[in-house]
């Protein structure tokens, strides 16, 4: 996993499992790395792996089995729950970026639908 | 914890550290991030006990650097492994020196760097030779480990394998780590402290997630910038 | 890892006798070549030149270990294991005395080497020696004495090298001049407290005309050269712990 070194670290590991949660990769119940495999797989400060693993405890998106290991514990509510966040994020953010190019409302929904109208015909994305 | 309180130190007419004030607590991965000449290795020596202050004081745990020599485990920049040393006999030299050698460590973390015992240390590459070294400190439980420059001269690969060995080999909670560079790429998501230093000065410290969060820059981008502001008061 | 100090103070040891291993063997080499080679182009009382072979290779076997004292000490700063030293939890004392007795060794093995060759090709051309030799415990005594006299002034040679080196190493620039000027510096002082230094170097002169009180002022030379060496490495030992900076 490569991270955005601009960006805190903690948050980067939270939004990827985030990611892989929405995505259904990882489902409730899920064994995920232990906080030192993690940081090893990752390349990361073990105590920067740490913090997101506390942080995503005290969202109640993973739970630490004493002796067991760490397990995904957002169920399918709090899936969508982040699903509408993450993606009302990246549309925001993409809005921001349209408008601050200086493309009024309208323009950005004609192009937007010119961009996604060869993916309809295509592959169907089927997630979210 | 190491403390730095008020400490200078000049070689010369070079003034290496100007009244530098910090410390360094057990638990911590810290970065000395600086250009050549910056002073990064001063402080190292200072730690490791093998040069003394001209001013103010250092002190490991409140005691002086070279009373806790067995409790640092340091890696100096030059290559300092006698040249006819298999790297099995300078890990039987070095095992009789200190309590906190860790045998399983060092047999564990041998085939994690690709290194083996026959190797003569004279005689390998840079790189080999950088991965000896890493691997004659980490198999120590030292409370403090120093690796000065740990990067310099040696290719992408063995850079990574270095980075992954620290990871691995880091003891969460009771080692202070202090890696000086100016090479930061490396270890950008390996540091947890900071600290920027230019002419023996510190121009910047903390928090490497904060400093992320607060300016939106990578470690890299923020040395760039602090180092700029630096160099212009001059 | 269980540590000792005994076991440190062998690794030190060890590591650095590896230094010397060429020393004693050229030692060994150059005794038995010229004293085998004198003895067999000789025949009879002619046999009494092996002396010269000898002395000569008692000469190498007293003269290589202070050659050695500086490379021993000055390798560690030109190889950079200075900083492996320098940083190992082990006391200036040790460290300089495991060098010292290294190069005490090198000149035990060098100088009793030859001693051991030249006696024996000695007293198979001279039985007679060994008789006389033997009939009086004070010639024995007194090579003895003479032979602990020259360990102490060697002893004396090896920590004024010691201390010359480590001050030297306190100047940048240099060190090498400022080394060689306290080694001789020393030795005018030590001579100036020491009036009669010349007994030490007119030994073979009192195997001639020994007396009890030839015995006597060399045990006292030697207490005095002992004394010094140890003044010396103390010296040195503080200059190693509290000033050496890498």
């Amino acid at each position: 996993m490569d991270f955005d070194n601009s960006q805190p670290i903690y948050m980067q590991i939270i939004d990827e499992y985030k990611k892989n949660i929405i995505r259904s990769e990882l489902k409730k119940g899920d064994k995920i790395p232990s906080q030192r495999e993690y940081a090893q797989i990752v390349r990361v400060n073990p105590n920067t792996v740490q913090r997101a693993y506390r942080e995503m405890e005290n969202m109640d998106m993973v739970e630490t089995l004493r002796g067991q290991g760490t397990f995904i514990s957002a169920g399918e509510q709090m899936r969508e729950q982040m699903a509408k966040e993450m993606a009302a994020k990246v549309m925001q953010h993409f809005i921001h970026e349209m408008r601050s190019l200086g493309y009024e409302d309208t323009m950005i929904m004609a192009m937007l639908k010119c961009e996604l109208e060869p993916m309809e015909e295509g592959e169907q994305v089927d997630r979210i | 914890m190491i403390e730095f309180r008020n400490v200078s130190k000049r070689f010369g007419p070079v003034v290496a550290l100007n009244s530098v004030n910090m410390e360094f607590s057990a638990g911590n991965i810290t970065g000395i991030f600086g250009p050549n000449g910056a002073g990064k290795s001063t402080i190292m020596k200072l730690i490791a006990g093998i040069n003394y202050p001209d001013q103010g004081n250092v002190k490991l745990d409140g005691e002086n650097p070279r009373a806790k020599r067995e409790s640092i485990a340091y890696l100096p920049e030059i290559d300092h492994l006698y040249p006819w040393w298999t790297l099995r006999q300078a890990a039987d030299f070095i095992s009789t020196f200190y309590r906190d050698w860790d045998c399983d460590r060092y047999k564990e973390l041998l085939p994690f760097l690709n290194l083996h015992e026959q190797m003569i240390m004279g005689k390998i590459s840079k790189g080999q030779r950088a991965k000896c070294k890493l691997l004659l400190v980490l198999a120590r439980k030292a409370p403090y480990l120093l690796l000065d420059e740990p990067f310099s001269g040696i290719d992408l690969l063995t850079r990574e394998e270095i980075a992954d060995a620290v990871i691995k080999g880091y003891r969460e909670g009771e080692q202070a780590i202090i890696i000086s560079t100016h090479e930061i790429d490396e270890i950008e998501s390996l540091v947890e402290k900071v600290v920027f230093i230019d002419q023996g000065r510190i121009q910047l410290s903390g928090d490497a997630e904060q400093l992320r969060m607060e300016r939106n820059k990578s470690l890299v981008e923020i040395m760039k910038e602090v180092f700029r502001h630096g160099n212009q008061q001059i | 890892m269980e540590t000792s100090k005994f076991k440190m103070f062998k690794s030190l040891y060890l590591k650095d006798l590896r230094e010397v291993r060429t020393e004693i063997l050229v030692v060994a080499a150059v005794a038995i070549i010229l004293i085998s080679w004198a003895y067999l182009k000789t025949e009879g009382s002619a046999r009494g030149i092996i002396v010269a072979p000898m002395a000569f290779a008692l000469g190498l076997a007293g003269f290589l270990p202070i050659i050695t004292s500086f490379k021993l000490l000055g390798k560690e700063w030109s190889n950079n294991t200075i900083y492996m030293m320098m940083s190992l939890p082990v006391s200036g004392s040790m460290m300089l005395g495991s060098k010292l007795a290294v190069l005490v060794t090198e000149y035990l093995a060098g100088t009793l080497m030859v001693i051991l060759t030249g006696g024996i090709a000695l007293l198979t051309s001279f039985p007679d020696i060994w008789k006389e030799f033997m009939s009086d415990p004070y010639y024995l005594k007194l090579a003895i004495a003479v032979y602990g006299a020259s360990l102490t002034g060697i002893f004396f040679i090896f920590c004024n090298s010691f201390l010359s080196q480590v001050t030297g190493k306190l100047f940048k620039k240099g060190s090498g001049l400022i080394s060689f000027l306290v080694f001789l510096g020393v030795f005018i002082i030590a001579a100036k407290l020491m009036p009669d230094t010349n007994i030490l170097l007119n030994q073979s002169q009192l195997m001639v005309s020994c007396s009890m009180q030839e015995m006597g002022a060399i045990l006292i030379k030697a207490a005095i050269d002992l004394f010094f060496a140890a003044l010396l490495f103390a010296a040195a030992v503080v200059i190693w712990e509290h000033r050496i900076e890498l």
